[in-house]
């Protein structure tokens, strides 16, 4: 087990976000986390994170667990090219110049980002700056990986090389939590996940689910519980 | 830090607004420098010390003021997206990040107070004042302990403030500054509650005008004021103080 959370309960700004949220994720899974817009999946990874200590319930995770995040709309220095924004991350991160330069390129390579990696990032096209923020998230070698909406922008080819990618990184026992909208792309890699449609309406599922039902099919069936819901 | 402040060097020191300030700032000091003359009791004056320190006066409010304009979106810019959290989670704590933005900028403010600095370095050379080489170093340093003081008043403000608000009170507190000792004299004079209040918050301003006269006194080979050099330096080593307390307040407000 890298984290466990237990009962968590979550407001913001007046508003419950979660109300008993219960969520594991284990080496080597892919852990996908499905819901509208505004529900709180983003939040939920602030929480994993502990940049916001602001909630009740039980969070465990692994001692010395190594987290690495990709954040949905990434911000990175634009006056740097792409292997140079990694290259400052190491940096940060006290690595040896001698070490950094050759990490960098192999993580460019990684996410298929070779080609333009001496490209400027205010260059980068959306979806390119989605994977830099992937290579990003690998920096340090993290035994629990976010990835917020990593296939977000991406053409066909980019879709398909995430994919490619998060596979690998299952296979090197990395724990990965995927938040995305494109379903048909979870339903290919995850493991388990849950579909958050409001504070208080969750779904677990697992990938032997799949073969009943699509990931599509169930968020719809959710998505139709919470608006009976709300009009009773 | 020290990734943090080279990218904040790369960033700024390209910035359009670096680019303007340094040939806009060089053209008027080097006008102002070049074509300075003024008069006391409709007397012209000729004196070196006076013309020279009006002259440094002048350079130092400039670079003070480049200090404003450089510095004032930095933390704010800083603040956007999740830049301040992946730093953190790549093992550069929040107040370290502020400290180094800080240091960028103190970096930048010095850099351009140098360019500012050129005119005068050519204007001794060509009128061949008549001082030393120690004397212009040390008159050199204390300009830029006057840019750091102003530099980092502004950065402190700029963590509380909005940029905007940050920036009005920072040429707010650089025209105090410069005029603290003669503002000290005259409601000194006026006494009553008022007076007493608004001598207290004086002694708040950087001592801009102390750190002139600093300034003044070594370039002209006249310096004998210990006192004065102490308490600016002591003001200066206390605001560095505040700088480190006030970033660990901040960071713990923000977690």
């Amino acid at each position: 087990m890298l984290i466990k959370m237990k009962g968590i309960k979550k407001s913001f700004e007046q508003k419950k976000i979660f109300n008993n949220l219960n969520l594991e994720i284990n080496k080597g899974e892919v852990f996908a986390l499905i819901g509208p817009n505004g529900v709180g999946k983003t939040s939920l990874m602030r929480i994993i994170l502990q940049w916001d200590k602001d909630f009740e319930g039980e969070y465990v995770k692994e001692e010395n667990i190594r987290i690495g995040y990709s954040p949905e709309i990434p911000m990175f220095p634009e006056i740097l090219t792409g292997r140079k924004v990694l290259e400052y991350y190491m940096e940060v991160r006290g690595f040896d110049k001698s070490r950094y330069k050759n990490e960098s390129v192999s993580l460019m390579e990684r996410v298929g980002l070779l080609l333009t990696k001496d490209t400027l990032v205010k260059n980068y096209s959306k979806g390119m700056k989605q994977r830099l923020a992937v290579a990003q998230s690998l920096i340090g070698d993290p035994d629990l990986l976010l990835l917020d909406e990593p296939s977000a922008g991406q053409d066909f080819l980019g879709q398909q090389q995430m994919q490619d990618l998060i596979g690998k990184l299952k296979e090197d026992g990395k724990g990965i939590m995927l938040s995305s909208h494109l379903l048909y792309d979870v339903e290919k890699v995850a493991d388990r996940g849950i579909i958050i449609m409001n504070e208080n309406l969750y779904r677990h599922f697992t990938k032997e689910d799949f073969k009943d039902m699509s990931l599509a099919d169930m968020f719809i069936e959710l998505s139709k519980e919470a608006s009976h819901e709300s009009r009773n | 830090m020290k990734a943090v402040i080279k990218l904040h060097l790369k960033e700024n020191i390209k910035k359009n607004s670096f680019i303007i300030f340094a040939i806009l700032g060089t053209i008027v000091s080097l006008i102002v420098l070049f074509e300075l003359e003024f008069s006391v009791n409709g007397m012209k004056s000729t004196s070196d010390y006076a013309i020279y320190g009006i002259q440094w006066r002048i350079l130092s409010i400039i670079a003070c003021l480049a200090g404003v304009t450089l510095s004032m979106n930095v933390i704010a810019n800083h603040r956007q997206g999740t830049k301040r959290e992946l730093l953190k989670l790549h093992g550069l704590p929040v107040y370290k990040q502020y400290l180094s933005l800080i240091s960028g900028n103190i970096i930048v403010a010095f850099l351009m107070a140098l360019i500012l600095c050129l005119g005068m370095f050519v204007q001794i050379i060509i009128k061949g004042t008549d001082v030393t080489f120690f004397g212009f170093l040390m008159a050199l340093f204390f300009y830029l302990l006057t840019i750091l003081i102003s530099t980092l008043f502004i950065s402190l403000l700029t963590i509380i403030f909005p940029s905007v608000v940050a920036a009005l009170l920072g040429i707010m507190i650089i025209i105090l500054g410069n005029l603290r000792g003669t503002l000290e004299i005259i409601i000194g004079n006026k006494g009553g509650i008022f007076g007493n209040i608004m001598t207290v918050f004086l002694k708040f301003l950087p001592p801009l005008d102390s750190f002139g006269q600093l300034i003044i006194d070594f370039f002209m080979k006249e310096f004998s004021d210990f006192s004065k050099l102490f308490s600016s330096l002591f003001y200066l080593w206390l605001l560095i103080g505040v700088t480190y307390l006030l970033t660990k307040v901040v960071e713990r407000n923000e977690n």
